[in-house]
């Protein structure tokens, strides 16, 4: 059900953009967290591990829409390789500040993401679990 | 014990048979590549003093592993895998101008993706994700004329540790390792807090050794197999072994002790265990995948953090087996062989050459690995600190991410004149070794 919702994400455009906090302390939480959750597999320069891991940067998850980065990561991947766990045991803070530093960082200078979206996002895949 | 010397820790312990005890936990510097020594970027790989190697050939592909035929010429496998690879079959190559560098290559097979050859009886046996295949030859043919037949097929279909290695004995048996689909049993994939299965489901058809007729045709996994050792997470290296008259293999160590428990991991620690373990493959053994893993620093087999464990508590000695020998984690062992040539001097007769890949799950720490080791042995067993015979493939110092190596190793065989071919995965590269005392 949740790759289902995914689904429906990913062909949703994304509106509506929120404000753009500009906190350095976000970049430096964000990248202890994404060493901490994300670097053991997508390395350091976010180019992953050829056939296992795949790269961030270019990633169209990371540089598209902000819903659908939330619920991938929430949920788990579901690529050609290597499956990604979930990582709905983030709090809703870890998860968009880990998020905004991952766009802002490998995902083209990427918009931030909200503790709002997460929450809002993590009880519409809950509703559908 | 405990030994501080992480990076280049290796214990060797005795079998049933007691030896003494050899704990070999440094690099035997005297017969190792020379780390000052110069590396040249076009060659890819640096060798010890008296050896030379020249580019034998580059082939677009990701490269698996190589079988030579007694005429010479020398056969290599590609494969396409988790997103990897163009070209996939059996390269065919042949020197007829002896410079050192392959000038007749055909290929065949290229509908077959796969990783493992070895001539049996004068047939290429070639293992693919699902089956393996047995190509016979007309005569002097460097490309068989005839289509391949099914030895074994049947496997269960899978993403990870697909690949089907295998070993074949003096009396016919092949030995076909069937990978672990996962990293360790957990009921969610490597996800944090996901307890371990018991019974774990992956042992019935999978992470382990099953027993075939290397003679024998179109034989299924489920109906004609037999389960000869389980436990085994992947083992990418097995071989058999003429003089001992038993099977070896190496096997790839779990991954993300850090990542999935980092209350009981720090990232460092994590780096350097669980160690690579290398076995005499026995029949009914039990080598501890997915409950427990090898700790070199600790020496000892300890419980996996899936099963309750918490990184210090062992599991009860004799349960599994214990490694003849323990490589620093993460190195992936992707192919081993024993020198029987007479090439190379007396000391490498009958030691072991051991094919290292290169780590990912090492990150932020430096990636290490990429390199061919050789391990002297004293009968069946290994005798002393392992040397490196080969490095510089990753064409840089420091290697932050494994997609920056030049070249991964990733096999390696022995030639009628007792030189050695060893192959890389990303570069698909083969590279002719010869002692040449200068």
């Amino acid at each position: 059900m949740a790759r289902a919702f995914l689904l429906i994400l990913i062909l949703a455009a994304c509106s509506g953009c929120l404000t753009v906090i500009d906190n350095p302390q976000v970049m430096v939480d964000g990248r202890s967290l994404y060493e901490r959750e994300c670097l053991a597999c997508h390395m350091s320069n976010g180019g992953g591990v050829p056939g296992m891991a795949p790269p961030l940067v270019g990633s169209p998850w990371v540089a598209g829409g902000r819903d659908a980065l939330v619920g991938y990561v929430l949920t788990g991947g579901f690529s050609p390789q290597v499956l990604m766990s979930r990582f709905d045991f983030l709090s809703d803070q870890d998860m968009s500040v880990l998020l905004t530093y991952v766009r802002k960082t490998f995902g083209e200078n990427g918009t931030t993401i909200s503790t709002d979206q997460v929450a809002r996002i993590r009880s519409e895949i809950n509703t559908l679990n | 014990m405990y030994c501080s010397g992480l990076v280049v820790a290796l214990m060797v312990f005795s079998l049933a048979v007691p030896k003494t005890d050899v704990f070999a936990s440094e690099v035997n510097t005297q017969y190792s590549v020379d780390p000052n020594s110069p590396f040249t970027a076009d060659l890819g790989v640096r060798l010890p003093d008296g050896f030379k190697a020249t580019v034998y050939a580059d082939i677009e592909g990701y490269g698996r592993h190589l079988a030579v035929r007694d005429d010479g010429t020398l056969y290599f496998a590609l494969t396409v895998r988790l997103g990897r690879g163009s070209n996939m079959g059996i390269v065919a190559m042949r020197d007829t101008d002896n410079d050192g560098v392959a000038d007749d290559i055909e290929r065949f097979a290229t509908d077959i993706p796969g990783t493992a050859l070895e001539f049996h009886n004068d047939d290429l046996y070639y293992g693919s994700k699902t089956e393996i295949y047995r190509f016979s030859f007309n005569g002097g043919e460097m490309v068989p004329s005839t289509p391949p037949e099914v030895v074994v097929g049947g496997f269960p279909e899978q993403r990870l540790h697909e690949a089907k290695t295998f070993a074949i004995d003096d009396k016919n048996n092949i030995y076909v390792n069937v990978g672990a689909p996962s990293n360790a049993c957990m009921e969610e994939f490597r996800t944090r807090g996901s307890p371990g299965q018991r019974p774990c489901p992956q042992t019935e058809w999978q992470s382990g050794v099953w027993k075939f007729d290397a003679d024998g045709t179109n034989q299924d996994q489920k109906t004609n197999g037999s389960l000869y050792a389980t436990g085994i997470r992947n083992a990418m290296a097995i071989k058999w072994n003429d003089e001992h008259k038993q099977v070896y293999f190496l096997t790839h160590g779990r991954d993300a002790l850090f990542t999935l428990y980092p209350e009981y991991f720090s990232a460092e620690k994590s780096a350097e265990i669980p160690s690579e373990e290398m076995h005499v493959l026995k029949e009914g053994g039990d080598y501890g995948w997915p409950f427990s893993y090898f700790d070199h620093q600790q020496n000892k087999r300890i419980l996996a953090p899936e099963y309750g464990g918490d990184g210090n508590e062992s599991v009860a000695v004799g349960l599994y087996e214990k490694p003849i020998a323990a490589f620093p984690g993460h190195w992936a062992p992707n192919d081993m062989m024993f020198y029987t040539g007479s090439q190379f001097p007396s000391r490498y007769q009958d030691g072991a050459f051991i094919v290292f890949h290169g780590s990912w799950n090492r990150a932020p720490l430096p990636q290490r690995g990429y390199k061919v080791i050789f391990i002297p042995f004293n009968e069946d067993l290994p005798d002393s600190d392992w040397e490196v015979f080969a490095d510089g493939f990753t064409g840089t110092d420091v290697l932050e991410s494994p997609g920056d190596a030049v070249h991964r190793p990733t096999g390696i065989a022995q030639g009628p004149n007792g030189e050695l071919y060893i192959s890389s995965t990303v570069s698909g590269r083969v590279w002719r070794i010869n002692y040449t005392g200068e």
